[in-house]
């Protein structure tokens, strides 16, 4: 998974790398394949970002030799409504990112920390709703607990619970739910992955001073994972500010709405100002390179905090009382229900009916309904493209990652650590906004309306996952292994080939599987870029919920099914082919 | 930092070329002869034969998927030609269309929409073809733009509300009188609107209100429904699936197209009108762009013939204004309460006082009344 304290390249990470490298100079090889990534870069990543941003003070974004103006932009940047607007954007965002990494630190602490039983099964439960595009749980939720009607709500009415007990989704608590549930997920890698490289001494230590576990928490495990933690709420934060699809379906009572439900609105309703779109999205771009930069600034003086070392390191697990170990399976059943079982439940159900009514019992359930609503030319014709391209995408992204992370960490060539800023700057760019800029920048062009282009769009949002993750391994792999390729006259390149390549096959399976089930969840981009002609599992949900709530519940279902049988099926090829290694 | 703005300048420069070259992309392509034929007199086999060589036909519509697929579905048959859809609502559709158009990479063959401010808006800037079907004479002049747009169909209001969550005496008032009825204490809460802003047929109601009916309702009407605090949404289709699930209990949104299929189906809706009570006419047209004119065209004399309109009331439940259409939505023998209202009002398309700037201004006195950011 994605860390950020990791997605700008690490200065350090690099020098970390071993000294002893063969230094034949500058392979023309070499050379060649950083042109080749610059320009696949450029266009994938920087592409629609430099447009976008010109796109803001254009009179016509979709033809910049219309002239321009600074009209989107005074007005977005200038005006009191829109400021407020951004402001709430980032509290909301920064609530999201807050809550979420609060919740999932208490989840890792326990996996990590604790012994025991069952834990691959708790950390599937705690995972459990990385697998459903938000705002299919939205709708699931909308069913489910809406003041007064909400199965939920009515189900509280007759056992006497008052009003005010009741959830009521439609609001920004609501929203705020929905997308913490969503996001904890995220946070839980980032964190979980931190804390397992922290000693367990040092909280051992804390304890053994008779400090007690609140105490050593707050002064001892969060200081550790500062940068772990700061970099969750960054990271979901950015997430957050992009999501339009959770707030356009829960915002309806007029809960507050986003900046990025500003952008939606200005791409697709009745007035329609892509130039506004423009400098929104520019807007959000700033805000995000300016968290990435206090963070960076926060993390300046970060060594002191480093637990891990030379020596010895030790990951002790906690042999938790029965009463705390109920306790802790309790809290995760519980968590589980709410945030994934019940709108998994919701969305099986409302898939299988005819027509939504208050209660099941006036529902008509039937499977064949399900059954129609996912065998239809056009869902079939979906479900097979969001297959090829969570095939595709994750192929291409990783083979292009691999030759940034090659070209900065094992060639060094000039230009290469640049290069390596631009592949990860879509993690400061909200999906919408890529969507958006790649629509503008390659509408004219025969890409429009093909497969390619959304695959394009997933590519360039990919890259910065697969740099990070595809990063991670091939730094743990000691230079020494290729030298010894090299100097028995094997070419640089080929050597990545043979050599590099094959010991990091479990990060390229990690970035595999990761990109497989966000590729097929994906809707920011794919929602941009998908035409009547490259039809969507997500962008096919997102439409039916604007018109047939149950048939975009059915399409989640067959999306939810095809990430699960896919995730299956990957890490059984990727397991396989490591054991045949 | 430092080291990005240093060794960023051959990447600008790498990107200016390729920005360029990307964006001066596109268009092309050879004109069909069937692109610019305003008219097809006498025999169709030559269009048929056109037709069924493009092979392909995209529709872009606002109406429920499955009703379109399952009226396409007889064309599709007939001709051997393969019908893609693209739902969305009209304003969506409207601003993928026009996207599309200034980029010169028009999609759709078919363009149906209940917005006939955008039709003609699209009308003027040249963007839709001139193609009169056959049957043109067949349809009441005044529900025409000729040579553009013909009417689809035609759906009609009422107010509607969810059986099992309505208390009965609530439910005593709807059907009474609908409007006063949706003022009851016990509906605060839990009734959702269309906010006009979004174009299609949800403004037809709120010109109703105000026009038809000022002395007995008017704003001073839409004031005391705001404070009913209702719920506020884009799409009719979304509203009468909330409205069945109980997430809402009423809504003034019923378009007897979309709640009555819902209803004879088993959902726990009911609806009622008052007279006149507005209407909503769907229209069609085919771009001048379309990437399959003949395809488009030949679609065109089909669904504005007898029998694809018997077929389109079938599948969609919306009612055909076409000379000689006999009444066969399924719905309608379905529902023995189901009342067409005595006096039925389309004239709210054209009214000045509905478009254009005067539309502006009556969207930003409905955000004040609502309390909605415009």
């Amino acid at each position: 998974m994605t860390l950020l304290q990791d997605a700008a390249p690490a200065p350090d990470a690099t020098s970390a790398a071993p000294r002893r490298r063969v230094r034949g100079g500058r392979s023309p090889q070499d050379v060649v394949l950083l042109i080749l990534t610059w320009l696949v870069v450029l266009a994938l990543v920087a592409g629609p970002i430099v447009y976008v941003v010109v796109a803001g003070f254009a009179e016509d974004a979709i033809d910049l030799g219309a002239g321009f103006t600074l009209d989107a932009v005074q007005r977005v940047f200038t005006t009191a409504p829109m400021l407020g607007k951004l402001v709430q954007s980032i509290g909301f965002a920064l609530v999201i990112g807050l809550l979420s990494t609060v919740l999932a630190t208490a989840l890792a602490w326990t996996t990590v920390r604790l012994d025991l039983r069952g834990g691959r099964l708790r950390e599937t439960l705690v995972l459990g709703a990385l697998y459903i595009s938000p705002f299919v749980t939205a709708v699931g939720w909308v069913w489910l607990a809406t003041p007064e009607t909400g199965v939920i709500n009515r189900m509280m009415q007759s056992v006497g619970l008052p009003s005010w007990l009741q959830p009521d989704i439609l609001s920004t608590p609501g929203m705020v739910f929905v997308l913490v549930a969503h996001y904890v997920p995220y946070s839980y890698l980032v964190v979980s992955g931190a804390l397992r490289g922290v000693d367990s001494r040092m909280e051992e230590a804390s304890l053994l001073c008779g400090r007690g576990m609140t105490f050593t928490t707050l002064r001892v495990v969060v200081p550790l994972l500062r940068a772990s933690l700061l970099s969750s709420v960054l990271f979901v934060g950015i997430l957050a500010l992009g999501e339009f699809s959770v707030p356009v379906i829960l915002g309806q009572k007029g809960a507050f709405k986003p900046l990025s439900v500003t952008v939606y609105n200005s791409l697709y309703t009745e007035n329609q100002d892509l130039t506004l779109a423009s400098a929104v999205s520019t807007e959000l771009m700033l805000v995000c390179l300016v968290g990435l930069f206090l963070y960076g600034r926060a993390l300046r003086n970060a060594n002191r905090l480093v637990s891990v070392g030379g020596r010895g390191h030790s990951q002790a697990k906690v042999k938790p009382s029965r009463a705390a170990a109920v306790v802790v399976w309790i809290a995760t059943l519980v968590y589980s229900t709410i945030t994934f079982l019940v709108p998994l439940a919701a969305m099986v159900l409302m898939a299988m009916s005819d027509y939504l009514a208050p209660t099941l019992a006036g529902m008509h359930l039937s499977l064949s309904t399900l059954w129609d609503a996912i065998t239809t030319s056009e869902v079939l014709s979906a479900a097979g493209n969001s297959i090829g391209l969570a095939v595709a995408v994750p192929a291409v992204a990783i083979a292009i990652s691999i030759a940034v992370v090659y070209l900065a960490d094992r060639a060094k060539l000039r230009t290469a650590r640049a290069l390596t800023y631009v592949a990860t700057m879509p993690l400061a760019v909200p999906g919408l906004v890529m969507g958006a800029g790649l629509l503008l920048l390659l509408i004219r062009t025969p890409l429009y309306g093909t497969l390619a282009l959304i695959g394009i769009g997933l590519v360039s949002i990919s890259i910065t996952h697969a740099v990070r993750i595809v990063g991670n391994g091939v730094h743990q792999i000691d230079g020494s292994l290729e030298e010894a390729s090299q100097l028995c006259g094997v070419s640089r390149l080929k050597t990545v080939w043979s050599v590099l390549v094959p010991l990091i096959r479990p990060s390229v399976a990690s970035a595999f599987v990761l990109l497989f089930v966000l590729t097929l969840r994906e809707l920011s981009v794919a929602v941009v870029l998908s035409t009547s002609g490259t039809p969507l599992l997500s962008v096919s949900a997102w439409n039916y919920a604007a018109s047939a709530l149950n048939k975009a519940a059915a399409v989640g279902v067959l999306q939810l099914v095809v990430i699960l049988v896919g995730s299956v099926v990957l890490r059984a090829v990727f397991g396989a082919g490591r054991r045949k290694s | 930092m430092t080291m990005i703005s240093r060794e960023a300048r051959c990447g600008v420069v790498a990107l200016a070329l390729l920005t360029t070259t990307l964006t001066a992309c596109g268009g092309g392509g050879e004109a069909s002869p069937w692109s610019t034929k305003t008219a097809t007199t006498g025999s169709l086999d030559q269009l048929v034969t056109a037709a069924k060589a493009e092979g392909t036909l995209t529709v872009f519509t606002p109406i429920v998927q499955s009703e379109v697929e399952e009226w396409t579905a007889a064309f599709g048959k007939k001709y051997g030609i393969k019908v893609a859809i693209q739902r969305q609502s009209s304003s969506t559709l409207g601003t993928t269309f026009s996207t599309q158009v200034r980029a010169h990479k028009v999609e759709a063959d078919v363009f149906q929409t209940s917005n006939r401010g955008q039709v003609q808006e699209f009308v003027d800037n040249g963007w839709f073809a001139n193609y009169t079907p056959q049957t043109a004479a067949q349809y009441p002049a005044d529900t025409t733009i000729p040579g553009h747009a013909y009417p689809l169909y035609e759906t009609i209001g009422n107010i509607a509300w969810n059986t099992k969550t309505v208390p009965p005496e609530v439910q005593a008032k709807l059907e009474a009188d609908p409007y006063e009825g949706m003022l009851d204490p016990a509906l605060k809460g839990k009734i959702v609107l269309i906010d006009p802003g979004h174009g299609g047929s949800g403004m037809a109601y709120y010109a109703n209100l105000v026009a038809n009916h000022a002395d007995k309702y008017g704003w001073p009407y839409l004031e005391k429904l705001a404070a009913q605090e209702p719920a506020i949404n884009t799409s009719i289709s979304t509203m009468a699936q909330q409205v069945s699930a109980g997430t809402y209990s009423v809504t003034i949104f019923g378009d007897d197209a979309v709640f009555g299929p819902l209803a004879a189906g088993g959902a726990p809706l009911r609806f009622s009108s008052i007279s006149p009570m507005n209407s909503s006419l769907f229209y069609q047209e085919i771009p001048s762009d379309a990437p399959h004119p003949a395809t488009a065209r030949l679609f065109s004399e089909w669904s504005q013939s007898l029998e694809g309109q018997q077929a389109m009331s079938v599948a969609t439940g919306g009612r055909s204004t076409m000379k000689g259409w006999q009444e066969n939505r399924p719905f309608v023998a379905k529902l023995p309460w189901y009342r067409v209202p005595d006096e039925i009002w389309l004239d709210w398309q054209t009214d000045p006082r509905f478009a254009g700037d005067q539309l502006k201004s009556f969207v930003e006195k409905w955000n004040t009344t609502f309390h909605v950011a415009s």
